[in-house]
């Protein structure tokens, strides 16, 4: 049952003395999948990643890499290859160079002297550090060291990717490349596991979501399963004035199941429970009572907003 | 080229390759080559310094002898035979012993040398893992498919190539200088395998102390290098000046300097044990084990010094591996202790009886026997006992483990999540088997009682000192580590310093020495009662703190909603 997935987990467990920090959490994991980890800090999403990375050793439970169990021992060397992990904080060399810090992991991951130079040329391409190939890695910032260790991280062309909060502390240009980063390595192929503060980096690249709660794995399905459960669809209307016109036809729109007023009487959001064609309904009903309506588009509620709705904030 | 070297070697180990080109730069290579030079020349000016001058009479390079033309009623004829008096050739000059001349030169530099790798490389090695476990590069290599052995041998090459060029830039004046000394080019190079092989040994208990004591954290890398350091001086005091060694168990630790050897290098050299009186050639030759005269002969001594050190890097390189993969892993396992405790027992053993008319100091060399057995199993207590976390873990998953691995004994016997405290008597079992058969065949018969007693005693001290340990091992503070080595340093050592303090005789106030790590010398002359109110109220401790043991383990392994109706 378990070959089916790139990362299946069953009743994976771990307590720090008497705290349980991940409680028996069956996590299922497609291939090529992008899979967004959201909960409130201390929920157990790092410590699952960690588990997932073989950098902490399960209390109890199983992980299944493509089928195959994972152990935290050396006869899983094959395993390791497969997996790249990238922790919230990146440790790095700062005597070495950009070159020689990529070349030493290539190397660790045993990759075969004729590909090496190409690999990590392809990396460096990829993380757009060429230009800094030789410069000594202490002389780098935060942005591009976090650059550099996904570099490493994907070094040895992992099919499955762990990152744990890889966008913390970097600025919204860092933010952006990063994610730019990540669609292409979807697009290649790789199944990645990120977990992040910033729900909208999530929503904008992920497939799938888990919500992790006590940690408890309290919530595990397709985006688009989550927005159709659990998203209420919006409309924003601007008009330039009748403001009491447009209160009245709202009122007695059944679909319309309240408004939140916006910039001094001239924008609402309307939380609307009809169909589209209802919505284009409304919109005629407004136009025929000759209201100047100058906006009028329907949204969905985003994950965080889904997120902050479903009151999973608790820590374990 | 040179860096295409640095890349060939590190396509056959990565972790070389890394060290190489963090550490191996024109600055660094310069500076290592300029100050070995400066070393060596002021080491040779030095001994240059140290030959006759113009109007010297005596000097330790001159061959000219005593003539026994002086008054013995003004002069002592003995001390006059002891000197070398300064003799002149057709051509005016002093004639020079240029052998011991060279031969001091090359036991300066071997001297130095030793030290330098020992102590230098050990603390690079120590600094170094250190700092990648705290910054947490560590977790990294662990989590790549890079093998332990890979990563250690890459440290062990790698971390002290500076030191190594340092030497191997002196190596050209060492060479000249022994052969110059007439030492066989063979020896020579026994001499070096001597020196890796005890380099490795070193090296790699370095890395094991780094791995193992993580919470000494600034201390860790002067206090590892300190009593490494304190060691090897003493051993090499020991080795430069002793004529005889003791012939108990202790003579084993002089295996473990490689500066010993040089004794089969200074006899080689046939230039007369008085002429150049250090490194006493008898020093070795007489040492034995379970009688067997194995360091007699200069080849098959060596042998047993670098297969010495061979067996101490086999069992370091599995403690390596274990805490390689897991950091959490005890050194050993519950079955490889075993196994260990019978080959340190037969060591041991083997040198503290190494001849047959000893039988008038057996007393005293059994009690080394038994005071280095019990040391060991401290050392044990540390490589088995496990920590809070795995202890809670067995405690409160135990009931899911299939019914036929469930069994406690059999737990508590062979699995390593469980306490350490029945393995650690199965070890002292193993031990006192070993041993107990010397003291009946091997002691006077005076002494006999007092040595049984003595092990009986000390197993029940090593048990009480397991369960503190233990017990000290399940507190919920962070640095419970560091409370269980200073508990076990405290207990071992404060019955001797209170009895050292009182200035109180083991045989006339022998209370305080039957809890002490050498309860037989009290035992010589302690009434019996006052043995059994020492061996009845440690046999009551100990149930009383396995009791509190088996509470704490109830404790921890109780469910998360039991804890919260309880409270």
């Amino acid at each position: 049952m378990t070959e089916n997935w790139a990362i299946a987990t069953q009743r994976l467990t771990k307590q720090f003395d008497r705290q349980i920090a991940v409680n028996e959490v069956e996590l299922q994991i497609k291939t090529g999948e992008v899979y967004g980890l959201i909960g409130p800090n201390g929920a157990g999403k790092t410590t699952l990643i960690k588990m997932l990375a073989t950098a902490e050793k399960p209390t109890l439970g199983e992980i299944y890499i493509n089928g195959d169990r994972l152990l935290n021992d050396d006869n899983h060397r094959y395993l390791k290859q497969r997996i790249g992990y990238l922790p919230d904080d990146f440790p790095l060399y700062d005597d070495l160079t950009v070159w020689e810090y990529l070349n030493y992991f290539a190397r660790l991951y045993r990759l075969k002297k004729s590909e090496r130079r190409e690999r990590i040329f392809e990396v460096l391409e990829l993380v757009q550090l060429t230009s800094k190939i030789n410069s000594l890695i202490a002389t780098l910032s935060r942005g591009m060291k976090q650059r550099l260790s996904l570099a490493r991280t994907i070094i040895h062309q992992p099919i499955i990717l762990l990152l744990d909060e890889p966008v913390s502390g970097l600025d919204p240009i860092a933010r952006m490349q990063f994610r730019e980063i990540i669609k292409i390595l979807q697009e290649a192929g790789m199944t990645i596991l990120i977990s992040s503060h910033v729900l909208s980096d999530l929503a904008e690249l992920c497939t799938s979501v888990g919500i992790m709660e006590l940690g408890y794995l309290v919530e595990s399905c397709s985006l688009k399963d989550l927005y159709q459960r659990l998203s209420g669809q919006q409309i924003m209307i601007s008009i330039l004035d009748q403001w009491d016109s447009l209160e009245s036809e709202l009122r007695n729109y059944p679909q319309v199941e309240g408004w939140e007023v916006l910039l001094n009487k001239q924008s609402v959001k309307v939380n609307f429970s009809g169909t589209p064609e209802q919505a284009s309904e409304l919109l005629k009903l407004l136009i025929m009572a000759k209201i100047p309506v100058t906006n009028f588009h329907s949204t969905q509620e985003d994950l965080e907003t889904i997120f902050l709705k479903m009151g999973h904030q608790q820590v374990s | 080229m040179f860096n295409q070297t640095i890349d060939q070697l590190g396509d056959w180990n990565a972790q070389l390759y890394r060290e190489l080109k963090g550490k191996l730069n024109q600055k660094n290579l310069t500076i290592t080559i300029i100050f070995s030079l400066i070393v060596q020349g002021f080491i040779y000016l030095v001994y240059q310094n140290s030959l006759p001058l113009p109007f010297s009479e005596t000097n330790r390079y001159c061959l000219g002898k005593f003539s026994g033309n002086i008054d013995p009623e003004y002069y002592d004829p003995e001390y006059y035979k002891g000197l070398n008096f300064c003799v002149k050739n057709g051509l005016g000059k002093f004639i020079i012993n240029w052998p011991v001349w060279h031969l001091d030169i090359f036991v300066c530099l071997s001297i130095i040398s030793i030290f330098t790798l020992i102590i230098a490389g050990s603390y690079l090695l120590i600094a170094d893992l250190t700092k990648e476990e705290e910054k947490g590069t560590l977790n990294f290599i662990r989590l790549s498919p890079e093998t332990a052995k890979g990563f250690f041998v890459g440290k062990i090459l790698g971390v002290p190539i500076l030191i190594y060029l340092l030497i191997l830039a002196g190596l050209p004046l060492h060479l000249i200088t022994g052969l110059n000394a007439h030492i066989p080019l063979i020896l020579i190079l026994s001499f070096y395998a001597v020196l890796i092989a005890s380099c490795t040994f070193f090296y790699s208990l370095s890395l094991l102390y780094s791995l193992t004591f993580s919470e000494l954290v600034g201390l860790k890398i002067w206090l590892g290098t300190g009593i490494l350091f304190f060691s090897m001086y003493l051993l090499a005091i020991i080795t430069f000046d002793t004529e005889s060694l003791i012939g108990n168990t202790l003579d084993w630790s002089i295996m473990f300097y490689p500066g010993t050897v040089l004794t089969y290098l200074v006899k080689s050299t046939n230039l007369g044990d008085a002429t150049i009186n250090y490194l006493h050639p008898n020093m070795l030759a007489n040492v034995t084990w379970f009688r067997l005269p194995l360091w007699t002969n200069s080849f098959t001594g060596i042998g047993f010094i670098i297969v010495n050190y061979l067996v101490g890097i086999y069992w370091i390189g599995i403690g390596l591996t274990r805490r390689f993969y897991n950091s959490n892993a005890q050194i050993l396992t519950k079955k490889q202790s075993y196994l260990l405790t019978v080959i340190f027992s037969f060591v041991t053993l083997g040198f503290s009886v190494q001849s047959f008319d000893n039988s008038h100091n057996s007393f005293g060399n059994l009690s080394v026997l038994l005071i280095l057995n019990f040391v060991f199993c401290l050392g044990l207590i540390i490589i088995l006992s496990p920590q809070r976390q795995t202890l809670q873990d067995w405690s409160r998953y135990r009931h899911q483990t299939p019914r036929k691995q469930r069994h406690l004994l059999t737990q508590l016997i062979w699995n390593d999540n469980t306490p350490s405290t029945l393995a650690i008597a199965i070890n002292w079992l193993i031990v006192s088997l070993i041993t107990l058969p010397a003291i009946f065949f091997i002691s006077q018969e005076k002494h006999r009682f007092a040595l049984f007693l003595g092990l009986l005693l000390q197993f029940t001290l090593i048990i009480l000192f397991t369960t503190i340990t233990q017990l000290l091992l399940t507190l919920k503070t962070k640095k419970r580590n560091l409370f269980a080595l200073s508990g076990l340093v405290i207990m071992l050592f404060s019955p001797l310093i209170v009895g050292l303090i009182f200035n109180s005789e083991p045989t006339e106030n022998p209370l305080m020495w039957l809890f002490s790590l050498v309860p037989m010398l009290a035992l010589e002359k302690c009434p019996i009662p006052l043995f059994f109110t020492s061996f009845i109220s440690q046999i009551m401790a100990i149930a009383l703190l396995n009791l509190q043991m088996t509470k704490k383990l109830q404790q921890l392994g109780e469910s998360t909603s039991k804890a919260l109706l309880e409270q």
